[in-house]
């Protein structure tokens, strides 16, 4: 070794190899496999993704089901706006012409009872059931 | 007198032409958003030197690693304040003996057995070994012995090959402090050695 003196600045070669020698690790890649790791651990949490992680997943198929339902909701309440009015009273009491089958299937309220036996006869007693030819 | 060595492996030194490294910076600005790719080649570009300096503030492997380790997440969580502007190395250097040194405080018994035993070199003969490993066991008595900011200063300026003034930005005190520690630190070392000063010039 050089001599100690307080003037010398330089890195002592000698020393600095010995230091080395005895400091130095010899399982580097499974050291930085283990920082790495630890960091991946502080970054996302030991217990896999965050709910941010999971809500965002959702988020699409969420979107597309929120806009499928509002659709059907949409397409559900149309038929009920046009035949509001439309009850059971209503097809026998018109003419039977002009009465059309959706009346039938589209009236949801119940049948009035005097309507239903009294629509069965004409004013002058007889039954308006024809038959069919 | 020797010319000042700067050791091949020292990271943060200028590559030679025809090795293109990626940026140091750019490498932690990248880190910082959150590319761990990045903070990979970071750590595997200092993670040698950064156990080197725990280990040797610490004497004692195992802590030294935990202390390397804790160093580089904490630098990960503080990238932000890492000046791009600045070499990386001292600033991790820096956080690195802060990690080793918060350790050394925590550490309230200090026990006898510290630095694990060197493997054998490869090829060595026995009775070569067998001296290797006496003279490392010295070697490590007398860091272990040497004041801790003497031992910092010691390894960042022999081992590491940093300034006085990078050692002086690593350690936050003047660098008349810093050329102080190194010339006891070594004083103390060389005399601890000098029963195996023809030994290892040949084998070392």
């Amino acid at each position: 070794m050089r001599p100690n003196s307080p003037f010398d600045h330089r890195p002592d070669r000698a020393l600095g190899r010995a230091l080395r020698d005895l400091l130095s690790p010899e399982d580097h890649r499974a050291f930085v496999t283990r920082v790495i790791h630890a960091a991946q651990l502080q970054f996302r949490g030991p217990t896999g993704p965050s709910w941010w992680d999971i809500l965002g997943a959702w988020l699409r198929p969420g979107l597309v089901a929120a806009v499928l339902i509002a659709g059907v909701a949409w397409i559900g309440a149309q038929p009920r706006q046009e035949s509001g009015s439309a009850t059971l009273a209503d097809a026998p009491l018109a003419d039977a012409g002009n009465v059309e089958e959706t009346a039938w299937a589209l009236a949801l309220d119940p049948p009035d009872v005097d309507v239903v036996l009294v629509s069965g006869v004409d004013p002058a007693g007889r039954p308006l059931i024809r038959e069919v030819p | 007198m020797e010319d000042k060595p700067i050791p091949a492996t020292r990271p943060g030194t200028r590559p030679s032409a025809g090795h293109r490294r990626p940026n140091e910076a750019d490498l932690a600005v990248r880190a910082h958003a959150g590319d761990l790719d990045a903070f990979g080649i970071l750590v595997d570009r200092y993670a040698e030197q950064a156990r080197r300096v725990a280990r040797g503030i610490l004497a004692d492997f195992h802590e030294g690693d935990d202390a390397a380790q804790d160093a580089f997440l904490s630098a990960l969580k503080n990238l932000g304040r890492y000046d791009p502007a600045r070499p990386f190395g001292p600033w991790l250097m820096r956080i690195v003996s802060n990690a080793a040194v918060d350790r050394l405080r925590r550490r309230k018994v200090r026990t006898a057995e510290s630095i694990s035993p060197r493997t054998p070199s490869r090829g060595a003969s026995p009775a070569v070994d067998t001296d290797r490993r006496a003279f490392l066991q010295a070697l490590e008595e007398a860091l272990v012995e040497l004041p801790e900011r003497q031992r910092r200063a010691v390894v960042l300026f022999d081992v590491e090959g940093y300034s006085h003034a990078e050692i002086a930005e690593i350690l936050d005190v003047p660098q008349g402090t810093v050329r102080s520690d190194v010339f006891h630190g070594r004083r103390t070392l060389r005399r601890a050695l000098r029963p195996w000063q023809h030994w290892k010039e040949d084998t070392l």
